[in-house]
């Protein structure tokens, strides 16, 4: 076990120095000049050209790509070009901000979704489960922006309960984790009724009620576990992705993550910050993807890893 | 000796495209106390849809009616906790595929430890006692190791002696074992069937033994229920049946295996198929099959008739010879 994860540790650098490479490649082929973005359109060229050299623009390709490294492994990801400050603080700052939202997102959709999907796949192919699966559909086609400001009108405005959007303690949360969850919950629903209804045909469960459990003890202690695994594969993906940041989420809900520093650094060519934040996410997605790997031998103990 | 189990005019239907239909209709049987009766057939016959409508385990589409008295209880009347007390420690049910009847998730201990805790009201840590005694039982070898493997650690053979292990759990008065060997390798077939026979012995234990073996029959079982098309075609001690076979479909699957004793004659496979649960002949099921079918069996099913002390045929011969022994 500890020897995979240091393997997976080691092919986990593979895969960042490669998308460092690739972010590196595409940072340069943004046509819009960041020099001249720093110096504003009315400076003159000589100013352009001194800031170019400043930055390091004006050499080779590889070795800013090699100083660049350099620099990445000091964790330095250099400086912003628009707040003039060093990414990793500007990372330092927005990561807490989304990482509580992404947490509190993540939680409403399992909240949500995996009761919902145990409650579906009992009641498989009748009423309650066809009214739940609509709803699990309208939930999954509804549109983040919309639902985030129905729920910041009515509970927020008209119903003045939680506030009105921005970071602050846990009442500040609920409307954007509500939201997310609604929005994502049908996916884990869906996910896990289709693994339970497979795992409810195998013979171990007419075994377990065989010996005479109770329906309830053989969905908990039978069904669930088994049916669990896509659930984790695909909860691993999603936190992951949450924690890069939802801009359409930080938006709607005025919330200073992550999210809007991306977005902000891409129409803004704020290389620097678009290539922090990319690799940021990159090593999030390696990260948990390796955290579901070593999940899956606690849950099936038919998976080893040599 | 009293019946542990009555089976009365048993009808199981399904529903198939908006209509029901019988796979199962006029079965009756019963077993005595310690008793092993054989229900033997060819596949598709309806023998694992009997059993699982004993242990009331069909999905709850199917149609189940007759009576099933289990000590004189009708378990088809019985709510459905009365029938979670049962299951398991009362009646206990092994299964054909024993690389997939134990969950795959839970340690071996566990899983036998269950209906123990379940009915019996042991604690986590006694009933794992229990796992490691009933696994030296089953003949599991290192029992207080192996309680807390898994079941991929173990082979099939050693898989169906743990699925025993989880029957015989509660000591039930019924065992019913659908084709518990035919997955299994010739020589661990017949460990596993020794096994049965040694702990249903001890404990008196009756064993609904399904088969499509006839040479399973004959080592195991006291009496045999011969079914076809969903109705039992010929039911008696394995000793009268097997010297003295009365109806046709019997003889047919007599025919069909290889004999170790007396002179060595060609199989013959009996010609044809089972008929479908969706168009089964009026008169005699067997009736396209038979050598010996008259025009009044395509017309008319005979009916079970008696052909000697316990012993009953379904067949219009049979009808002739009453006549004739009267
Ligand atoms: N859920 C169901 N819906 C419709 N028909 C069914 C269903 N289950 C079983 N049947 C039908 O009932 C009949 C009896 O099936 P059963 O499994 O009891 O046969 P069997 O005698 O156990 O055969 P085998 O020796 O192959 O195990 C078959 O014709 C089968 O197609
Ligand atoms: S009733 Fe007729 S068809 Fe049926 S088994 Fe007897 S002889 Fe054959
Ligand atoms: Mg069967």
């Amino acid at each position: 076990m500890l020897s995979y994860i240091v393997r997976r540790l080691g092919g986990a650098l593979v895969v960042l120095f490669g998308i460092s490479v690739v972010t590196f490649i595409l940072a340069y082929a943004v046509p819009s000049d960041p020099a001249r973005m720093i110096a504003g359109p009315k400076a003159s060229m000589a100013t352009v050209l001194a800031i170019r050299h400043q930055l390091g623009l004006d050499r080779p390709l590889y070795v800013q790509y090699g100083a660049y490294i350099w620099r990445l492994l000091h964790l330095n990801l250099g400086m912003s070009y628009v707040y003039n400050l060093p990414v990793t603080t500007l990372i330092g700052q927005r990561f807490l901000p989304t990482a509580t939202l992404a947490l509190s997102a993540w939680i409403a959709e399992l909240v949500i979704g995996i009761p919902l999907g145990i409650y579906t796949a009992r009641r498989a192919r009748k009423l309650s489960d066809y009214i739940v699966s609509i709803l699990a559909l309208i939930g999954i086609s509804l549109l983040i922006p919309w639902l985030g400001i129905v729920l910041l009108y009515w509970l927020g405005f008209k119903i003045p309960i939680f506030p009105l959007g921005g970071a602050g303690g846990i009442s500040h949360l609920i409307l954007p984790a509500l939201t997310y969850g609604i929005t994502g919950a049908a996916a884990y629903t869906r996910l896990l009724k289709s693994s339970m209804l497979e795992v409810l045909k195998q013979d171990y469960v007419r075994t377990a009620r065989a010996k005479g459990a109770t329906e309830s003890r053989v969905i908990n202690r039978h069904v669930l576990r088994n049916a669990l695994i896509p659930v984790i594969t695909y909860g691993g993906i999603d936190i992951g992705y949450l924690l890069g940041g939802v801009v359409l989420l930080e938006v709607t809900f005025n919330w200073n993550g992550l999210g809007i520093l991306a977005y902000n650094a891409i129409s803004e060519s704020d290389i620097p910050v678009i290539m922090g934040t990319v690799l940021l996410t990159a090593l999030l997605v390696v990260l948990f993807n390796l955290l579901v790997d070593i999940v899956y031998v606690f849950v099936d103990p038919r998976i080893r890893y040599g | 000796m009293s019946n542990v189990l009555e089976v009365k005019d048993l009808e199981i239907q399904f529903e198939i495209d908006e209509k029901y239909y019988s796979a199962v209709k006029d079965v009756s049987f019963y077993i005595r106390e310690g008793e092993t009766l054989g229900l033997v057939g060819e596949s598709g016959c309806g023998k694992s849809v009997t059993s699982l409508s004993i242990m009331r385990l069909l999905q709850d589409t199917a149609k189940v009616s007759g009576a099933i008295l289990y000590n004189g209880e009708n378990l088809l009347e019985l709510g459905p906790a009365k029938m979670r007390g049962i299951r398991g420690n009362e009646i206990s049910m092994i299964f054909q595929e024993p690389m997939t009847s134990l969950n795959p998730v839970h340690r071996i201990g566990r899983q036998i430890g269950e209906s123990l805790m379940l009915h019996k009201g042991l604690s986590a840590s006694e009933a794992r006692l229990e796992a490691i005694e009933l696994l030296r039982k089953v003949g599991i070898p290192r029992p207080d190791e192996v309680v807390d493997d898994y079941p991929h650690q173990f082979s099939g053979g050693m898989r169906q002696r743990v699925m025993i292990a989880i029957a015989m759990a509660c000591q039930p008065k019924l065992l019913i074992a659908d084709e518990p060997t035919t997955a299994l390798d010739v020589t661990i077939q017949a460990q596993i069937l020794d096994l049965m026979r040694k702990l249903a012995a001890e404990n008196n234990m009756a064993i609904l033994l399904i088969t499509h073996d006839l040479g399973v029959v004959a080592e195991m079982c006291d009496r045999v229920a011969v079914m076809y098309a969903g109705k039992i075609m010929e039911q008696g001690p394995v000793r009268e049946v097997f010297r003295n076979p009365q109806n046709p479909y019997t003889i047919g699957l007599m025919n069909s295996i290889p004999k170790l004793e007396g002179p060595r004659m060609r199989l013959q496979p009996i010609e044809g198929n089972v008929p479908s649960v969706r168009n089964m002949p009026q008169g005699c099921r067997f009736a396209a099959r038979c050598p010996y079918v008259m025009d009044i069996c395509r017309e008319q099913d005979p009916g079970l008739l008696g052909a000697g002390p316990e012993h009953i045929s379904r067949c219009w011969l049979q009808a002739d010879r009453e006549v004739q022994t009267q």
